[in-house]
């Protein structure tokens, strides 16, 4: 027997996959997250599940897990201290960032966090230009004095980033090499081997939150690997990243940085596989959990990416999927303000104490509390009733809060209160549609998390688009991402010349993909299973928005670069809705990625044997009012069946809503699609 | 009645055009100053020009924006669907010649339904200097090109010949073109987004909405300003000089606030004058409506509604609202320093949420020159720089960031090294620079560039070398700007308003100011003044003539009965 195992951690809840190699079969459940210390919750959730599968922990033959355990130490300022060598004068390239303040309006408004302080960056002699060139040398005796009071301070690691270091690195590696050669055996990491790319803020930056949000995974990986393997689990742990691939923990040690949007990427996997498995070409994923809604994008087949994201009003430049947060799931909080209007989120219940209805002693309206009150939640079959929901309560503390202040009935101000929500997640997918030059109805709209099944037809009705698609088991819907995620490493540094020479380019991007490939078979991968993708970064001469174009050709030549720059013309005139053809077009970065694929999983959808049609209650719909509405258990309902809305679709961990006048079919494939 | 909840749909729906425009203009734009820096803003009219939702990134360019659109769309009747709108003129309701407005009226069924507008900062405007800020000119024709709100624009084309008309009178026109294309790229979405939004609502239920909603932000700017004392409180500044005659001038605001409306009252500022130290009513009104903004209600949805509680006075023939074509390049420093004195004069009604002085300048700097690594080609570059922020009531103010209406980012120093021949020899923070208080000052910036190889031009258009930002309910001054060249070896202090020309390798320093202290200074927590003396922002000698803290930096302590001796002392 040989199964496999994906584990996805949420701010309020732990999802966990099992996948059945022999009989095909996949199993699910939930259990709370244990913050702070997530590694309790993942182990639980491996628990739960070998139990109720009955499976013995030395038949797992692969374990993944998709965590935000880096990205929350960021957020929650908890970070080791570390030291910084920089060029002299330019120490507070750091602090002062990009200079502008994150609230426009707000006379009360803080600067990010400056993460390493003032006395601990350190300045040296020493400078490279903007051809690589040495300026001035690097004084070495100034290296040691620095080194040495840093040795001195209560500090982890130092990071050394000087200007120019990914055209030259010699002065960092220098810089590196005295540090190692001294006697306190200090940590180091160098900007040009983190981020080798232009922009001395956002190189340095990065390379200080790699370096510090190591030390906080390394220790959860360690306490994490510790427990899976006194359970008798002898697999290796995977980590997926933030450009929707695995690679081993100790990767996700080094580059730690990389795991900044670990379960979002593994939700955007799953959407391109569903969309693929339903014919979509392009479609848009919308993972609603507790907290917030993560908004990703398939075109053409593929999931968008971006090379550089944010947290915490710091940049991050790093490889990874486009996933847009809205402040939007289903604990937010509904809240009226002194002018009488009303908003929803982005504070959140979370887990604890969570909606009203949870019975935890949560007292403010939130979206899940609006959707129970409309009909729209079972309370009995609510999370297979393991919470008891508190509905008496839940109506009054909404009438006090929301209804009686707006006037309205509790009805409608329960579906206020989730059209607020709809509006503002349609906004998000406006962003990432229209404003890129897309038209949101040549999209699928695929919706999955505990909430997003609930909120997925209304949104997709607000932007126009006409088919919706609720994937099997939509609540664990990333972990299951987490299991077919391939394996993949991206690449990249800033392209050295300032002409484009295709020798040269051919030549640095073999440089990195032989190097990708050479790390591939050390870790046991054979030639057939590697693949490796090159692409190019390529802007308008003298302009600061790059746009990555892929190469195919191998080797590289005039024709390849001729080709691509056609290709980039064509990407601008998309986006931007201009091309500039008679414009000079440089190449800025070098990206390789490699990736070996995971087996697919070939499980067929199963359903129980009985009476799909569970039960006929009432359902507040908006323009129709209470409607008498079939509710089915979604398990059991077989492929090929249609169901007509109004109606429910009910399973563990998720509901689902068929509006009226829609229908619902169920695909060969097992997900539900419904066609506004 | 609008339900509160599809108010709030609507608003959502509005403020996603005026993004949308934004993102449109920052993207198709060539220049790097409404690219990165984004020094641009759009906004939306109704059809009875008023204004109904902005993209709140530069509000600098919203106070332009909400002068000028009412004030020449309302007597035009002969706008066409398609037609754009371009203008600059400061004496038409605009701001500086550089930045650039462009409106479209919105038509529906023949009907005009609104205007989209929008308004960027172009990096040259023609006129003497590069960059579109010079120094010494005494009147707007030697500021660049003027327009008076000219229809450049038929079916959502440029008319060519127009745009070459301007175009052939600033310099690298194939930036600008591409950033004028922009303009009207932005206004076109919001065309078509206003449209949808219109058919979807249709007009009544559009009118009841908006209506609805600059009601809802009138009500709460009302009831805030109703909550405050009925008063007149007033605070006033001097100048540095006009950048031809080197003399303090007046700037003075007074503020009565009558139940639930408030004059801002610029009686008394300085005449008018000959130099370019001459701010709009418009820039004026920016710059004090950005601060009123933050003090009652950041949060709201910015429209008609929050302007109407509000008169803003203006006296003609004065600096703040200068006649007969005077130049007005440096206005914006005027504007930024009245939205200081809006945080002073409310000081004693809202201490809690007021700041001390801010750095209180835009700081615009340009150079130019020819660059020796390729053929001597010519290059022009305009940055500002950012210094310190006002203390707070319970934080300090920040180190080194912009104020007030003022929000651009900096320029990355390897692109600006790759483009210009300079190196950036020092960015940092100044010692010693912020006001010392219960709640420090910011920390100002000193910026100091190389340029190597080659002769250049060095042009500083800001102010604040003679008064210092002031601190609050004793809160110290924060140390004022300083434009040195040659700041190690042989220096030479430069005026706020000056063009020097650079010899090679000469090193031009900028040195922002600190922003003011609030609250006695000797109320300081001695750890924090501690944490302060060992980041080497602020020094062992201050830390005890100002703070009254010893500080004994080897061992990182406090000499907790010295200190307390040192208040003592410095508290008499």
């Amino acid at each position: 027997m040989s199964v496999r195992i994906g584990v996805d951690t949420g701010g309020t809840f732990t999802d966990v996959v099992l996948y059945d190699d022999e009989t095909n079969e996949i199993h699910t459940t939930k259990t709370p997250s244990t913050p702070p210390d997530f590694d309790r919750g993942v182990l639980n959730g491996i628990d739960k599940i070998l139990e109720q599968t009955d499976t013995d922990p030395g038949d797992v033959s692969f374990l993944s897990h998709g965590t935000t355990v880096g990205t929350n130490a960021v957020l929650e300022g908890e970070i080791p201290n570390l030291g910084l060598i920089t060029n002299e004068g330019l120490r507070d390239v750091l602090e002062i960032g990009d200079q502008t303040r994150p609230d426009l309006y707000d006379l009360q408004t803080d600067k990010p966090p400056e993460l390493i302080p003032r006395y601990l960056r350190r300045e040296v002699p020493g400078r490279v230009d903007s051809h690589g060139e040495v300026v001035d040398e690097l004084d070495e005796d100034a290296v040691r004095t620095v080194v040495d009071e840093l040795a001195e301070e209560d500090i982890e690691s130092i990071v050394v980033s000087t200007l120019f270091s990914y055209l030259n690195p010699d002065h960092e590696e220098r810089i590196g090499g005295i540090i190692e050669a001294h006697e306190a055996d200090l940590q180091y990491a160098l900007s040009s081997r983190v981020h080798p790319e232009i922009r001395e803020y956002e190189r340095t930056i990065t390379t200080v939150l790699n370096e510090a949000i190591k030390t906080t995974v390394e220790d959860y990986f360690g306490r994490l690997t510790e427990g899976i393997e006194q359970r008798g689990i002898d697999v290796p742990l995977n980590i997926i990243h933030s450009g929707g691939g695995i690679f081993t923990a100790e990767q996700a040690t080094q580059r730690a940085v990389r795991t900044i949007t670990s379960g979002p990427a593994a939700g955007a996997v799953a959407t391109e596989k569903v969309s693929a498995q339903e014919g979509f070409e392009n479609a848009i994923g919308m993972d609603m959990g507790g907290t917030s809604a993560d908004v990703s994008l398939i075109r053409d087949g593929e999931i968008v990416r971006s090379t550089e994201g944010e947290i915490n009003d710091l940049p991050i430049k790093t490889p990874m999927i486009d996933i847009n947060t809205v402040g939007a799931g289903g604990g937010s909080i509904a809240w009226i303000d002194e002018g009488g209007i009303l908003h929803v989120g982005p504070k959140s219940a979370g887990a604890d104490p969570g909606p009203i209805c949870y019975g935890q002693g949560g007292e403010q309206p939130t979206i899940t509390d609006a959707n129970l009150l409309l009909g729209r939640l079972n309370p009995a079959n609510f999370l297979e009733g393991e919470m008891e929901l508190i509905v008496e309560e839940t109506r009054d503390r909404f009438a006090e809060t929301i209804a009686e202040p707006l006037d309205q009935s509790v009805e409608e101000a329960a579906l206020s209160v989730v059209e607020v929500a709809n509006a503002s997640i349609a906004r998000r997918v406006h962003n990432v549609t229209v404003e890129r030059g897309d038209d949101p109805s040549d999209f699928a709209l695929i919706g999955f998390g505990g909430a997003g099944p609930l909120q997925t037809p209304a949104v997709a009705r607000r932007m126009d688009m006409e088919d919706v698609i609720i994937p099997r088991s939509p609540g664990v819907f990333s972990a299951r991402g987490i299991l077919i995620a391939d394996v993949r490493v991206d690449e990249s540094h800033s392209y050295r010349e300032r002409r484009i020479d295709p020798a040269i380019i051919d030549d640095q991007v073999g440089t990195l993909a032989a190097e990708t490939h050479d790390r591939f078979i050390q870790q046991g991968f054979t030639d057939e299973e590697i693949r490796i993708d090159r692409a190019i970064d390529m802007r308008y001469a003298g302009q600061s928005y790059e746009l990555t174009v892929p190469v195919e050709d191998d080797p590289i030549t005039s024709e390849t670069i001729a080709a691509a720059t056609d290709r980039f013309h064509e990407m601008h005139a998309r986006l931007y809705g201009h091309a500039m053809e008679g414009e000079d077009v440089e190449v800025v970065t070098l990206r390789v990625t490699g990736h070996v694929p995971t087996a697919p999983l070939t499980d067929v959808p199963e359903t129980t044997a009985a009476e799909a049609l569970r039960d006929v209650r009432d359902v507040y719909f908006a323009d129709h009012g209470w409607l008498e509405t079939d509710v089915y258990d979604r398990n059991s309902l077989a492929t090929g069946r249609t169901v007509d809305g109004p109606a429910i679709l009910e399973e563990s961990g998720a509901t689902a809503i068929v509006p009226p006048e829609t229908e619902a079919t169920v695909t060969e494939a097992g997900n539900v699609h419904i066609t506004l | 009645m609008v339900s509160p909840g599809k108010l709030e749909i609507f608003r959502h729906s509005l403020k996603g055009i005026v993004e949308e425009m934004g993102v449109t203009l920052q993207r198709t734009a060539y220049s790097t100053n409404i690219k990165i820096r984004r020094d641009h803003t759009c906004a939306l009219f109704d059809s009875e020009l008023r204004h109904i939702a902005q993209h709140d990134i530069a509000p600098q360019h919203i106070g332009s924006l909400v002068s000028v659109v009412p004030r020449n769309m309302r007597d035009r009747d002969d706008l066409e669907p398609g037609d754009g709108i371009l203008i600059n003129d400061p004496y038409k309701g605009a701001v500086h010649l550089p930045d650039v407005m462009l409106i479209c009226p919105l038509f529906h069924d023949g009907e005009i339904i609104g205007y989209a507008a929008n308004s960027a900062h172009h990096v040259d405007i023609g006129g003497p200097t590069p960059g579109g800020i010079p120094t010494d000119s005494t009147d707007l024709y030697g500021e660049g090109v003027i327009m008076p709100g000219v229809r450049a624009v038929e079916d959502w084309e440029y008319d060519e010949e127009m745009l070459g008309l301007i175009t052939r009178n600033v310099r690298s026109p194939e930036m600008r073109v591409g950033d004028y294309r922009a303009q009207l790229g932005a206004n076109r979405i919001g065309e078509e987004r206003f449209g949808e939004l219109y058919e979807e609502y249709g007009a009544d239920a559009l009118t009841e909405y908006l209506d609805e909603l600059i009601d809802y932000t009138e009500r709460l700017v009302r009831s805030n300003i109703q909550e405050l004392p009925d008063g007149v409180y007033d605070a006033s500044d001097y100048m540095d000089g006009d950048g031809i005659n080197d003399e303090e001038l007046l700037v003075t605001l007074t503020i009565e606030i009558d139940d639930d409306e408030m004059t801002l009252d610029f009686t008394g500022t300085a005449a008018e004058n000959e130099g370019p130290l001459n701010c709009t009513p418009a820039m004026a009104f920016a710059g004090t409506m950005a601060v009123v903004m933050s003090l009652l209600g950041g949060d709201l949805p910015k429209n008609e509604g929050f302007y109407r509680p509000f008169e803003i006075i203006t006296p003609k023939g004065s600096m703040v609202n200068p006649t007969d074509d005077r130049p007005v390049a440096a206005g914006w420093e005027i504007a930024i320093r009245a939205g200081d004195l809006v945080t002073k004069a409310m000081a004693d009604v809202l201490p809690e949420e007021t700041i001390a002085a801010t750095k209180g300048i835009i700081c615009n700097i340009a150079y130019g020159g020819r660059d020796p690594r390729s053929d001597d080609d010519e290059y022009v570059y305009y940055e500002t720089v950012g210094g310190g922020y006002g203390g707070r009531a319970t934080k300090d103010g920040m180190d080194g960031v912009q104020a007030h209406y003022q929000n651009t980012a900096n320029s990355p120093i390897e692109e600006l090294e790759t483009e210009i021949p300079l190196y950036v020899r020092r960015y940092e923070y100044i010692q010693d620079s912020e006001g010392a208080g219960r709640q420090r000052g910011g920390l100002g910036i000193r910026r100091d560039m190389e340029f190597y190889d080659h002769r250049s031009s060095f042009t500083v258009l800001s102010d604040r070398t003679k008064n210092q930002p002031w601190g609050l309910f004793g809160g110290h001054a924060a140390r004022a700007a300083n434009y040195v060249i040659n700041p190690d070896d042989d220096p030479e202090v430069v005026s706020s308003k000056s063009t020097t020309k650079l010899d090679p390798n000469d090193v031009a320093s900028v040195q922002t100011p600190g922003g003011g202290g609030y609250g006695d200074p000797l109320e300081r927590p001695p750890e924090d003044v501690l944490e302060d003396v060992v980041n080497e922002k602020v020094s062992v000698e201050k830390a005890e003539s100002e703070y009254g803290v010893a500080v004994d930096l080897e061992d990182r302590s406090v000499d907790e009965a010295a200190t307390r001796e040192l208040r003592e002392e410095v508290d008499r």
